[in-house]
């Protein structure tokens, strides 16, 4: 099962996770001491009153966000790879993060076309989330139903990429026609935000989040099954349908509630996995998952540090960081490595 | 239990193979009749697309028979959940699309998967028994290799190997020693002869006819309208065996119980 060597690893990079969540918290525009960082997360006074609201108010549930987001989007990047033997799946190849924007689209872009009911609703601090958890839900009820009547898992990858494609057209229809505002408006959207969260809004999302990571915990057994390719894992008794539906619901639970708070972030749920996997070096899930669960949080809490350019007023989208930082160090390590583990 | 009545363990009655959509029924073998004793060892042999994969996809539940019933020790199969037939029946497929980067060890421990709790902790007993199948197959020398690093030889006793820990009473293979040399088809099929002395109900299908034919209790001769099941001597001196491939290019040679090519 669990080698020394894997769990001393595992451990290890907890501790650099935790670093780097008191280092999310204590850099930013403001540079607050890691002592003093601390102490505000303990409940404690620091000595200026305003960096224990800046940690407490905006900066932890930031990081929180951080954590879930690359936490859960990596472990659905590693579901999807797994079920669909493909190096390329990440978790949004069932077409979820597509549904979301066409639910996002239809607010934001369709709202100026149809003006007076959708208008209305835009100013609603949860319309966007509830549009784009709508878009996701509803693709996830047409993968789960197509899952149920087909028996080859290419064929439903390739199904995901078509509502993708058909998603993503309608997109294009409504942003033609769509005055410039609204349309900065989405693709703002669309770069991704980890910040702005409310802590209502983390509870939610810490909720979804839950109920993904115990699918994917539920999951590891038929998913080390599944390696043997389909025709095994039916012979060792699994029922392929159940656990294919099952590991969908995960994906789409982490990946819709993900892209609902924080937009479509793009790389890590692709990428994460291929690093875990070149680090331990193993295709076993009970070591895979929660190396991918802690590696996909500690990126995406460094991410977000380079994002926020400690000591400046700017940030830059947070999907280009991901993406600028994190393929060099897939390509460093496949480099490394000499091979693909897969 | 006496030596002129071996305990029947895998039948099928009145089975029917091939292929069913929407629209059509495509038969291919109607009627089978099989019995297979304890510690039986068959063969499956037939020319290209004469079923004879269809049969054991069916056989071990892959696939859907279109009519009649497989049971085992006397049971339906459909009477038994996927799980338990999963601890009776272990299969060993040609080419299919396994992680090669497992190690031996974790390829050979799923086989313990039907067994093991919900997130597959193996227990003592299960690496006990994983041990013992990687020395019957001979592959312990290899357990901590990536299963990529093996050749195709090694390879295929490992996945013998997984079967033997799924500790079953039939266990089916699927060409096991295609894509082998004649060395390497020795070892497998010494392997299989061993399994089925140890009790184990063994049935494969293969293409290397010359080498099975005084190695098999039974053979299962699949022909395109008609399929038979018996003792290798009475099949031969049926004439069946030269009715396997067309007589103008292979001729059979019931004296020395070969095939040879007509020149």
């Amino acid at each position: 099962m669990i080698t020394k060597k894997h769990s001393r690893s595992l451990l290890l990079l907890f501790l650099v996770m935790l670093v780097a969540f008191v280092l999310n918290l204590s850099l930013g525009s403001v540079t607050i001491p890691f002592k003093e960082t601390i102490a505000s997360l303990l409940g404690q006074s620091t000595s200026k009153v305003p960096w224990d609201y800046i940690v407490t108010q905006y900066r932890l549930p930031k990081a929180l966000m951080a954590i879930m987001v690359g936490a859960g989007l990596s472990a659905a990047g590693l579901l999807m790879q797994t079920l669909f033997r493909n190096p390329l799946a990440g978790p949004f190849v069932l077409g979820i993060t597509s549904g979301a924007s066409l639910g996002v689209a239809i607010l934001i872009l369709g709202a100026g076309a149809m003006g007076g009911i959708l208008g209305t609703y835009l100013s609603h601090p949860y319309s966007v989330v509830i549009a784009s958890g709508l878009g996701s839900f509803l693709v996830l009820l047409a993968v789960l139903g197509v899952t149920k009547q087909l028996k080859d898992t290419m064929a439903i990858l390739i199904i995901g990429l078509m509502f993708g494609s058909v998603t993503s057209a309608v997109v294009s229809v409504l942003a033609y026609f769509s005055p410039a505002e609204e349309l900065q408006q989405y693709v703002f959207w669309s770069f991704g935000s980890l910040g702005g969260t409310s802590w209502q809004g983390i509870l939610i999302m810490a909720a979804c989040f839950l109920i993904g990571i115990i699918l994917c915990i539920r999951a590891i057994k038929p998913l080390n099954a599944m390696l043997l390719g389909d025709a095994y894992a039916q012979s060792l008794g699994l029922n392929l349908t159940k656990h294919r539906m099952a590991i969908m619901l995960a994906t789409c639970i982490l990946a819709g509630s993900i892209t609902a708070f924080a937009g479509p972030i793009a790389f890590v749920g692709l990428a994460i996995p291929h690093i875990a996997r070149q680090l331990f070096w193993t295709n076993n899930h009970v070591v895979l998952l929660p190396a991918v669960l802690i590696c996909g949080a500690i990126v995406m809490l460094l991410c977000d540090i380079i994002a926020q350019i400690p000591g400046s007023e700017f940030t830059l989208p947070i999907n280009a960081v991901t993406s600028l930082f994190g393929a060099p160090i897939v390509i460093w390590l496949l480099i490394k490595k000499g091979k693909l583990l897969f | 239990m006496t030596a002129s009545t071996p305990h029947i363990v895998f039948t099928t009655t009145n089975l029917s193979i091939g292929y069913a959509s929407k629209k059509k029924r495509t038969i291919l073998h109607a009627d089978i009749n099989l019995a297979f004793p304890e510690g039986s060892l068959t063969a499956v042999i037939g020319a290209n697309g004469v079923g004879k994969s269809t049969l054991i996809r069916t056989l071990t539940k892959a696939q859907a028979a279109l009519d009649g019933d497989i049971s085992l020790n006397g049971i339906s199969a459909s009477q038994i959940s996927n799980q338990e037939w999963a601890t009776k029946l272990s299969v060993v497929h040609t080419k299919s699309p396994i992680s090669m980067n497992l190690t031996v060890f974790e390829l050979v421990s799923l086989g313990r998967h039907p067994y093991t709790n919900w997130i597959g902790v193996l227990s003592p007993d299960d690496h006990h028994i994983i041990e013992k199948a990687m020395t019957a197959t001979d592959v312990r020398q290899y357990t901590a290799r990536k299963c990529h690093e093996l050749s195709d030889g090694q390879l295929q006793r490992v996945l013998i190997a997984r079967a033997i820990a799924q500790d079953t009473a039939v266990v089916i293979l699927d060409e096991p020693t295609t894509h082998l040399d004649l060395h390497h088809k020795s070892h497998i099929l010494t392997l299989l002869r061993e399994l089925a002395s140890k009790g184990k109900t063994v049935i494969f299908s293969t293409h290397d006819i010359d080498l099975i034919i005084d190695l098999c209790d039974y053979l299962i001769v699949m022909l395109p309208e008609h399929l038979y099941f018996d003792k290798p001597q009475k099949l031969i001196d049926d004439g069946i065996m030269s009715k396997l491939f067309d007589q103008e290019r292979v001729i059979f040679d019931s004296k020395n119980r070969r095939f040879t090519l007509n020149k």
